[in-house]
């Protein structure tokens, strides 16, 4: 299994190589001059030319890559024209948000997935499993900016219960709305995905034995059934918390909620090229750790599975 | 200023206009209460907070509470009084030499004492090029005797401005301009410390140092900025102990928490987007607290007369037929008049019902714009090419104001294709020479004077730059610097304000550089338990007369 | 997989059929089809004409009633024309974008499967890299640097940059599963032609699975594109599909609700039902999803991201 786990590690580091290379590619396809910008609008072009060669933008291409690789590697993000400091303590600082939101997001994906699911596959083909499934095809299909805008609106504006965005200084009424709309769509999934696995495992032999030994179908529930229903779930899980973690662009954005997505989102109207390849690589740099943990975690919960 | 299209500031000038005209200014009740924290709701995050480099409302309305120049406006009027200084300067030689006598017992938050030397350090170094300031170059302070050498760096001070003893400051132009004494009180003048400057390092932006009212105790980029109470304020303390700047909040939710009591104001600095405007007139509690204020504006398409097709002046002067003006004042709800000049209403020297193309009640003339496109050449088989309006999407508005535009072209058979920018984009792009054809500006005072639109827009020296220009239709004509020359310095008003209104004949009903479309009203609302929030016709925001209801 | 010959198509569509709601989903979307496609030809306003003579002099957008029949936008334009129009948009985007990325993934995947060794070392790393990326981040920043924000084609390049990699490994999972079976074997071992075996033998099966994710990946593709132009770096004035309208109706939430509701609501709709006839088509491929629960929990040996992101992707859209 170690060997395993360093394979994957190795394979890690590979990808994130690609990541970077590709996120050097971009922003270097960038139109106009980036001395320009950082220069600010009220250089003069003599100006601009002295930091042009200062960034070492005049020098070949390989040249500028091997030092971009070296750099990121000391953890050199670059410099952010608008904030005037360097990217990574920038995207440092407002990541703690959007890991909040991240967690939330997550937890109730779980909350409201599970029970939707689990209750939907003890009664298969109940009017409570065909209300599952019109709840889960809804929140899988509405537009997760508009949910939240119509979240907004009713339990905002109309009933105000909810604060209207913001972060609150962390009070967790700020995180409900926000948190609910980004975990709703993928509640809907789990709850179908769960409900395909507990179908598929019920009818199983053991779960059979269970029952006929007389151990009441709340154990057999959860003794027995949904924890081998839940090494599928937790893989994805882990997957989506790192998708989330990447940065939660439009939820963000509709809450006002200060995380990387919506900074990233504003640096790129502000043309802040920097800041935003920064998030992006940090983004992949997360996703890629959260799929290595899911698949190194698996490992360990389904003793089944060799590699 | 250059300001996003239908965003201004309360910037209306005019002594004749006060608290009485067009509806209230200022909300008052009771007694004034020490105490309680401001919450104050921004959409964007405040680029900097230094005063040599700020040229925007958001960072003007903050830095308003924040540092001191020598003049400030009286109350809610457009009278100079003196701020740090002492009194009104001595002006003597013809208008070319400013003495002033600083005040003594002002303080830096660092508790040293300002002094005329400082004021000499904070100018230099508002007017280095090394600061990249919009100021440096410029035509406001290019009369400052001394400011060529040192913008070529010949010298390494301006020997215009002589610190004569630690609290007497002397100013030398080498031509009078009667609108200086506004020039002075911008947010340019302010007076900073130079060792805070030395301190922070690169970073004064985000780490200023001023006398105001209000000390910067907290910014956190993109999410709050928390101004507290200057204990050792050198004028009357203000009253709030603290204001919260609450960023990154779009303007309806910003009224939306403003109805429901969790803030106070919503992006003073600009009027209300139209949707907003519309929810609280509707609002029976809200609809008496909507304040408004003709804002000093104008609100125009520029055309770029060195590209073509705006090379030729008929096609400026047919573009002049088309804009249904009525149209955009019904998208901004009312909030706006029709403007065929370059002045604004409350300005003096306004030429009231100013329509020198006999345009009818929608501002148009589809017939006479048609046929001055065919005198140009352009008809069926030369059709005129497809134009790019480039806009700033300030709000939601901006998108409307310019889709109508858009439409409106379509009546002469020209193609217009928006392409909106955020701000920054705009600036940069319509102010370099020969990149932008056609665009959707708007002007608003930096002070209450006639020169300030005409110097900084339509003058031959302000088209000569490389970037960042104002003037962003590049429209030079000597006559028109010429008789902007001879109005600087003009002691006689009346004479001043008629050799204004002769560059507006030039530009509106001669040379066509722009289509002038309309000025704004402003409009701002407060919460129901702030009391104090005037409509300043300077300042967009102006912290230190407000209070809030149980000092809570 | 049940599957066979391309005789399975048949099957697969006599089983469809009894799928009800997927039956439901796939009249919506011909309905919505076409509506989209004659919409030109139909009695409608033009959507991009502004009334400003039927609105108030406050600028108040008309609420819906009998002039306009889901209401008007503060342009005064008919928004029920403009919704009808945005399809024409939503639609073509999605259908484009879902195309290139399937094309991409099928050869991706196949080629990888089926050369294995070298081929499909680089070909994958080179997913996984693409699948690294945060993807509607990157999708945003990638239209706004090359400023093309309002091109059709290169938003739908955008979003087939990035959705191809979940097709590429399910496709590439399908072959290698396909290599195996014995009479492929036997075709090698008679010394056919790769290309002849590809086309031949092994693509005929990849139809079903194209179908199946094809149809999901059109839902994904409209609603990453709605994100896209909700965020403003879609299409430009006065172009408009409805996550413009949404994104251009927000300010007027409060005053004019009927702004966001209806546009949402379209997107809403549209992605239901063909998430609706993707799942009528699983159903139809497999009724008892046997397969399906084999993939999910085998198929993780693979990175773990098979069959979990394809079917994702809808809400992978939302949560990047």
């Amino acid at each position: 299994m170690t060997r395993y786990i360093i394979r994957r590690l190795a394979w890690m580091v590979l990808v994130l190589f690609g990541v970077a290379v590709v996120t050097f590619i971009i922003a270097f396809l960038v139109p106009g001059d980036p001395a320009r910008l950082y220069a600010g609008s009220n250089a003069s072009p003599a100006s601009v030319a002295i930091i042009h060669h200062q960034l070492g933008l005049d020098r070949p291409v390989y040249v500028q890559f091997v030092d971009y690789m070296w750099r990121v590697l000391h953890l050199d993000f670059g410099y952010s024209y608008r904030y005037s400091a360097p990217v990574l303590p920038a995207i440092l600082q407002r990541f703690p948000a959007t890991a909040e939101l991240a967690v939330a997001g997550v937890f109730v994906e779980v909350i409201v997935g599970l029970p939707i699911g689990i209750l939907a596959a003890t009664r298969p083909g109940s009017i409570w499993d065909r209300i599952t499934m019109i709840f889960t095809f809804v929140t899988l299909a509405a537009p997760p900016f508009w949910l939240g805008l119509i979240f907004l609106y009713v339990f905002g504006a109309v009933i105000p219960i909810f604060p209207l965005g913001g972060y609150g200084n962390g009070a967790p009424q700020y995180l409900f709305l926000p948190a609910l709309t980004l975990g709703l769509g993928g509640a809907g999934y789990y709850a179908r995905l769960l409900r395909a696995v507990l179908l598929d495992i019920l009818p199983k032999d053991y779960i059979r034995t269970a029952n006929a030994k007389g151990v009441t179908p709340g154990t057999v529930m959860f003794r027995h059934a949904l924890p081998n229903a839940l090494t599928v779930l937790i893989t994805q899980l882990g997957m989506d918390l790192g998708y989330f973690l990447a940065g939660v662009v439009v939820i963000e954005t509709v809450f006002a909620w200060p995380g990387i997505g919506k900074q990233a989102v504003d640096a790129i109207f502000n043309l802040d090229i920097p800041l935003v390849m920064g998030t992006v690589l940090f983004g992949a740099l997360l996703i890629v750790a959260a799929n290595v943990a899911v698949d190194i975690a698996y490992t360990f919960i389904d003793p089944r599975v060799r590699y | 200023m250059r300001f996003h299209v239908s965003l201004v500031a309360a910037f209306a000038a005019g002594m004749m206009l006060l608290a009485a005209c067009g509806g209230s200014t200022s909300s008052t009740g009771g007694q004034p209460v020490s105490g309680g924290t401001l919450i104050v709701a921004i959409k964007d995050d405040l680029k900097t907070l230094d005063p040599a480099v700020a040229y925007d409302t958001t960072s003007w309305s903050v830095e308003r509470s924040l540092f001191n120049g020598l003049l400030d406006y009286q109350g809610s009027t457009t009278q100079l009084v003196p701020d740090i200084a002492a009194a009104m300067p001595d002006i003597t030689n013809g208008g070319k030499t400013y003495t002033f006598k600083i005040r003594t017992g002002v303080k830096f938050w660092n508790g040293r004492e300002v002094t005329a030397a400082d004021f000499k350090y904070s100018w230099e170094r508002m007017l280095n090029p090394k600061t990249q300031g919009p100021m440096t170059g410029g035509p406001f302070w290019g009369s400052v005797t001394g400011t060529a050498d040192f913008y070529s760096g010949k010298a390494t001070g301006i020997s215009g401005i002589k610190v004569v003893d630690p609290n007497t400051l002397e100013i030398d132009l080498d031509t009078p301009n009667q609108a200086f004494l506004n020039i002075l009180a911008m947010p340019f003048g302010f007076v900073i410390p130079k060792e805070a400057v030395a301190a922070a390092g690169t970073d004064f932006a985000h780490h200023p140092v001023g006398t105001g009212p209000f000390i910067l105790d907290k910014w956190t980029p993109g999410q709050l900025i928390v101004l507290k109470r200057n204990p050792n304020y050198f004028g009357q303390a203000a009253y709030l102990a603290e204001a919260d700047f609450q960023i990154g909040v779009e303007a309806q939710v910003g009224v939306l928490r403003l109805e429901n009591g969790q803030a106070d104001l919503v992006q003073p600095d600009t009027t209300l987007p139209s949707a907003q405007y519309i929810d609280l007139t509707s609002n029976p509690t809200f609809k008496s607290r909507v304040l408004s204020i003709p804002n000093v504006d104008v609100n125009y398409l520029a055309m770029n007369v060195n590209m073509k097709p705006f090379d030729n002046v008929l096609v400026r002067e047919a573009f002049n037929d088309v804009v249904n003006k009525a149209n955009l004042v019904k998208i901004l709800n009312g909030r706006a008049v029709i403007n065929n000049g370059i002045q604004a209403p409350p300005m003096p020297g306004f030429v009231p019902n100013y329509n020198p193309l006999g345009l009818d009640a929608n501002g148009q003339n589809i017939t006479k714009a048609k046929a001055l496109l065919t005198q140009a050449g352009y008809g069926p088989s030369n059709p005129f090419p497809a134009q790019d309006l480039v806009y700033t999407k300030a709000n939601a508005d901006s998108d409307t104001l310019a889709a109508s535009i858009q439409q409106d072209f379509q009546k002469v058979g020209i193609t217009i294709n928006l392409k909106g920018l955020a701000f920054p984009a705009f600036l940069d792009v319509t102010g370099k020479p020969n990149t932008t054809a056609l665009s959707y500006n708007g002007w608003f005072q930096d002070f209450p004077d006639p020169s300030d639109f005409i110097d900084p827009i339509l003058t031959c020296t302000s088209a000569n730059v490389t970037a960042n220009g104002g003037n962003v239709a590049f429209y030079c004509n000597k006559q028109v610097d010429a008789l902007a020359d001879q109005a600087r310095g003009d002691t006689n008003s009346a004479e001043r304000l008629k050799l204004y209104q002769q560059v507006q004949d030039l530009v509106a009903s001669k040379d066509f550089p722009w289509v002038p479309m309309y000025s704004t009203v402003f409009t701002g609302v407060s919460s129901t338990r702030t009391h104090g929030y005037a409509l300043n016709p300077v300042w967009g925001l102006v912290l230190k007369t407000i209070w809030v209801t149980g000092g809570k | 997989m049940e599957s066979d010959s391309a005789g399975s198509v048949l099957l697969l569509w006599r089983r469809f059929r009894r799928e009800r709601l997927a039956l439901v989903g796939t009249g919506f979307i011909v309905l919505l089809v076409l509506l989209a496609i004659f919409a030109p030809i139909l009695p409608l306003r033009d959507p991009n004409h502004g009334y400003y003579e039927l609105l108030p002099l406050d600028g108040r957008p008309i609420a819906p009633g009998s002039v306009f029949w889901l209401g008007s936008d503060p342009n005064g334009r008919d928004m029920f024309s403009r919704l009808i129009w945005g399809a024409r948009i939503s639609l073509f985007i999605g259908f484009i974008a879902n195309g290139m990325a399937l094309v991409v993934g099928v050869i991706v995947g196949t080629v990888a499967a089926y050369f294995g060794k070298w081929v499909d070392m680089i070909l994958m790393r080179f997913t996984d890299v693409m699948m690294a990326f945060p993807v509607l981040l990157f999708s945003i920043a990638l239209i706004a640097i090359l400023q093309r924000g309002g091109n059709v084609l290169v938003i739908a390049a955008v979003i087939a940059l990035f959705y191809w990699t979940a097709v590429a490994r399910i496709v590439r999972g399908q072959v290698l599963s396909l290599k195996e079976v014995e009479f492929i074997e036997a075709a090698r071992s008679s010394g056919g032609a790769p290309r002849h075996i590809l086309f031949r033998h092994i693509l005929p099966h990849l139809v079903p699975i194209i179908i199946v994710y094809g149809t999901i990946g059109i839902a994904t593709s409209i609603s990453t594109e709605s994100i896209l132009s909700f965020i403003g770096i879609g299409v430009q004035p006065p172009t408009s599909d409805w996550g413009k309208m949404v994104a251009d109706g927000q300010s007027y939430m409060f005053v004019a609700p009927w702004l966001v509701i209806f546009p949402g609501l379209m997107i809403l709709v549209t992605v239901l039902a063909f998430n609706l006839i993707s799942d009528g088509l699983r159903d139809a491929l497999d009724p008892r999803h046997r397969s399906l629960v084999q993939r999910v929990v085998g198929g993780f040996s693979t990175g773990g991201q098979a069959l979990g992101t394809s079917t994702r992707t809808p809400v992978e859209a939302e949560s990047a």
